[in-house]
């Protein structure tokens, strides 16, 4: 499946650089606003239907159609007409979905313990809080994105633009707060796992990122971060089993050995982006 | 009155018999609907209807390679395409008939 997806990616990005400047910028709005609305679609019917549209726009413009001549002057409502009129995705590879994001948020969430304390607490409000705010956020996050596309014109606007940045902070703040709020309100069962056996598994699922992470040099930047986290989680254990307070080992070290995951992630994040230009 | 409002449900018919007619993909049959003299015709509204027309299994799609690059997809009828389509013309038969009835008064109307 991702290989068909990655080849239909492909195909329309290399038709897309091929049409000219402004027929490209009515596309590539199309074809965003069409992926951030398709969440719950059949992807690869989506990815198909982008590609057969990117290549009628070709033979358009081959005999001298703009595409807004082409396609109209109302791009979002054919695009919402083509959502409706698509199949929904399957339920397998829906809960496949779910299941991803489920277990990304949940992989974080162990990281966040591991690095913090050296050791790993399955606390199940915890996670049960990061599995719903993640889901929420990103659906938050996507229709945004998807509403970005037509809808936010207004913002063109430098004063609006800057407050509706500043207004969804504040939103990304209190949701923040609402979480943490919720997890010192709501107390469930917490299960402490012996430090070597946390440190197996922290071992075992570094391991299973890493592999992961290695198939795609996108989500390879990620092979850094965790194992800084790693790191972090050694470093703070090792505090533990020392009984040492030192500033440096407890606080100043873990937060160098992240920050320098992090800055090595944007690097990498940066130099990817700039070779994909 | 728009011409897109008196089209509304008489453009599935217009567009299942070019595909009644040849094996076509989404550019050509945009073109076919203009030279038919459907100018005002664009492909934000040719799209979703064949979208629609493939969902309700009265058109089906297959890719074939092409020549230019990838391959392209075209649409063929299906027997409940061609079903609808012999409907779809006995009813517009009667819609015009119907309309020409009126029509014939026009002469007596008080506006021209």
């Amino acid at each position: 499946m991702q290989n068909t997806l990655n080849n239909y990616y492909r195909q329309t990005e290399d038709v897309i650089v091929s049409l000219k400047p402004e027929n490209r910028d009515f596309f590539e709005k199309i074809q965003e606003y069409m992926i951030f609305s398709s969440f719950f679609r059949d992807e690869i019917a989506i990815r198909q239907l982008i590609l057969q549209l990117a290549l009628d726009l070709k033979a358009a413009e081959a005999d001298g159609i703009s595409a807004v001549d082409y396609f109209g002057d109302e791009p979002k409502q054919m695009v919402d007409d083509l959502i409706k009129e698509s199949n929904v995705a399957t339920k397998l590879s829906l809960t496949k979905l779910l299941g991803i994001i489920v277990g990304i948020l949940c992989y974080f969430r162990f990281w966040s313990d591991f690095a913090s304390h050296g050791q790993v607490t399955l606390n199940l409000v915890g996670y049960l809080s990061d599995i719903l705010f993640g889901v929420l956020g990103v659906c938050f996050i996507f229709f945004i994105f998807k509403r970005s596309v037509y809808s936010f014109s207004f913002l063109k606007n430098k004063v609006i633009k800057y407050g509706s940045v500043f207004a969804l902070i504040l939103v990304f703040i209190a949701i923040i707060f609402l979480k943490i709020k919720l997890e010192t309100w709501v107390t469930g069962p917490r299960l402490i796992i012996p430090t070597i056996i946390s440190l197996v598994l922290a071992a075992f699922l570094l391991g299973l990122g890493v592999m992961f992470c290695r198939k795609d040099q996108v989500t390879g930047t990620l092979i850094v971060p965790l194992i800084a986290f790693f790191l972090c989680g050694i470093i703070r254990f090792s505090a533990n089993a020392f009984q040492l307070s030192n500033v440096f080992v407890v606080t100043i070290l873990p937060l160098l050995v992240i920050f320098l995951g992090l800055v090595t992630f944007y690097r990498q994040s940066y130099l990817l982006m700039k070779k994909g230009n | 009155m728009r011409e897109t409002q008196l089209l509304k449900g008489v453009l599935d018919g217009c567009v299942l018999h070019i595909i009644a007619r040849e094996e076509i993909y989404g550019y050509e049959l945009v073109q076919r609907l203009k030279e038919t003299g459907f100018t005002n015709i664009v492909a934000g509204t040719v799209y979703p209807l064949l979208q629609k027309l493939e969902r309700k299994g009265l058109i089906t799609s297959r890719t074939k390679p092409s020549p230019d690059g990838p391959p392209r997809k075209y649409f063929q009828i299906t027997q409940e395409g061609l079903d609808f389509l012999t409907d779809f013309w006995s009813e517009w038969h009667g819609l015009v008939s119907k309309v020409s009835n009126l029509e014939e008064d026009r002469a007596d109307a008080k506006y021209s």
